[in-house]
């Protein structure tokens, strides 16, 4: 189990770029330049983390949005040691936060594993004009011409 | 001072399109216009294996910036980014800017994967292995990068800030927005005997850019007996197979409904000459550049009445707004309105658009 809570810990905002669209979260690191998304569950948590909300009223929260909510604490405790090792999170003061409304940006339904996925390497992902360059697939599907 | 021109889209291109276009107008303008005693213009890509082709591509050979040799990114005092390039080295570029206060300067010119990305497709590796995202978070990857880096960021119009400040996002530069414009103002017509009224569409063809409602538009103008030609002038794009197929199996293809693909600029330039009335019917985009090289060429055009194509006030636009038989009844009206001669210098041109990029930069 981990020795800390998520009220102990904090994004890192001064070494990383995070913004949130439409329920799905960007994390680009500016220390290792790798990507990540988080999207739908694992947004949601990393917002609760973010405004300090103690994990025993995370259930009042997202249990209203999510039926199915069930936060198994072996893949919640996986979820942030991963942002803690790739420093997305820090150790910072305890907040006091009790409440918060979570942004509604997208249509909740199924409540699934917060996961977050890391890119870091997009080269052949990342170099295609998204408008012309691309073959009869569309963007970003490149020619092979 | 010295100013590095990322040049690694470029380094990729093999055709003249779009970005590349615009990427090359901005190198040649940067050169002619920044004092060469106080500024140097040099290339720089960002990943040491970005090569450059052992065989440049024709458009690239006069490019006076692309074929000076590749600097290290740490040799300069600004960076410009105008490409479509997310493989950027954000801890080296972040170092930069917090011990040497490099400046950085980014153009983006759209958002169009995020805002409409049912017209774009799931990413896939070049091994064609099937991304785990979609190519709207892969774009966001793109644009959050370069809004994070930027000191100063260029939009090329109104619209596309204003549904970039709808994201609410944290981390946005100083914004500016710069309209692009036609790559030569030559509103020269061509004066022979013609019958009928002759219209031209220059755009790749995909779903957004609206093909499908002019072409209804124009079969409801040939049922009325109206001898009017419809030349479509762009590659083949995505999704539009549908349309493609109705296309070629017209009635009318080959003889008031021609394609041309793969034409050079003299040639769309002769087409223009040919022309009274060219469209932009795309039903979103960054910029819309076809708006300007239909006036500029010479022709009336009508433009979709969207957000982004009203930020501009020409003689000889004209706006549609609805369905095919109300682009029918425009396309009626404005052939009879007469063509209004231009002075010189009324239709913006990429060489103002890069006026304004070099002040900026200059500013930094």
């Amino acid at each position: 189990m981990q020795s800390f809570t998520p009220q102990e810990v904090e994004i890192n905002r001064s070494g990383i770029s995070l913004e949130r669209l439409d329920g799905e979260v960007v994390i680009i690191s500016f220390e290792t330049g790798k990507y990540f998304h988080l999207n739908g569950p694992g947004a949601d948590i990393l917002y609760m983390i973010d405004q300090g909300i103690p994990q025993a009223k995370w259930e009042a929260t997202l249990g209203k949005l999510f039926p199915s909510f069930r936060l198994e604490p072996v893949e919640f405790e996986n979820f942030l040691l991963e942002a803690i090792s790739e420093r997305l999170l820090i150790f910072g003061s305890a907040k006091t936060v009790t409440d918060i409304l979570l942004p509604n940006d997208y249509s909740r339904s199924e409540w699934t594993v917060p996961r977050l996925t890391v890119f870091d390497d997009l080269a052949d992902l990342l170099l295609v004009d998204p408008i012309h360059e691309t073959g009869a697939e569309g963007w970003p599907i490149a020619k092979n011409d | 001072m010295r100013i590095g021109i990322d040049v690694s889209t470029l380094v990729f291109s093999k055709q003249l399109t779009g970005v590349e276009r615009v990427l090359t107008e901005i190198n040649r303008g940067l050169t002619s216009l920044l004092d060469s005693q106080k500024y140097e213009v040099e290339p720089f890509v960002t990943r040491l294996d970005f090569k450059k082709p052992e065989q440049i591509p024709d458009f690239l050979k006069s490019d006076p910036v692309f074929n000076k040799a590749l600097r290290p990114i740490d040799s300069f005092d600004i960076l410009f980014f105008g490409g479509i390039n997310a493989n950027l080295p954000i801890g080296e570029l972040m170092r930069l800017k917090s011990e040497r206060n490099v400046k950085m300067v980014a153009l983006v010119h759209d958002i169009l994967p995020i805002t409409h990305p049912e017209w774009f497709m799931t990413p896939k590796f070049a091994s064609g292995r099937e991304a785990s995202i979609s190519s709207r978070v892969l774009f966001q990857f793109y644009l959050q990068a370069s809004l994070s880096l930027a000191d100063h960021l260029i939009l090329t119009s109104q619209h596309v800030k204003n549904e970039l400040m709808k994201f609410r996002w944290n981390q946005l530069p100083t914004i500016s927005v710069l309209h692009l414009g036609a790559y030569k103002s030559r509103p020269v017509r061509e004066v022979r005997p013609r019958t009928g009224i002759n219209t031209l569409y220059v755009s790749t063809i995909t779903i957004r850019k609206g093909h499908a409602e002019l072409l209804s538009a124009f079969e409801i103008l040939w049922a009325q007996g109206l001898d009017i030609s419809l030349t479509l002038v762009g590659n083949r794009g995505w999704q539009i197979d549908d349309f493609i197929s109705r296309l070629t199996a017209h009635d009318e293809y080959g003889r008031r409904l021609l394609w041309r693909q793969g034409l050079s600029d003299l040639e769309a330039i002769q087409l223009y000459g040919q022309s009274d009335i060219s469209f932009i019917t795309s039903e979103d985009e960054g910029f819309g550049l076809a708006l300007e090289e239909g006036l500029a060429n010479g022709v009336k055009v009508i433009a979709r009445d969207i957000p982004v194509f009203q930020e501009r006030s020409f003689p000889n636009l004209f706006f549609f707004n609805g369905g095919p038989k109300k682009l029918c009844e425009k396309i009626l009206e404005v052939s009879t309105i007469p063509y209004e001669p231009l002075s010189a210098g009324r239709i913006r041109t990429m060489a103002d658009f890069v006026a304004d990029l070099a002040h900026i930069l200059k500013a930094l």
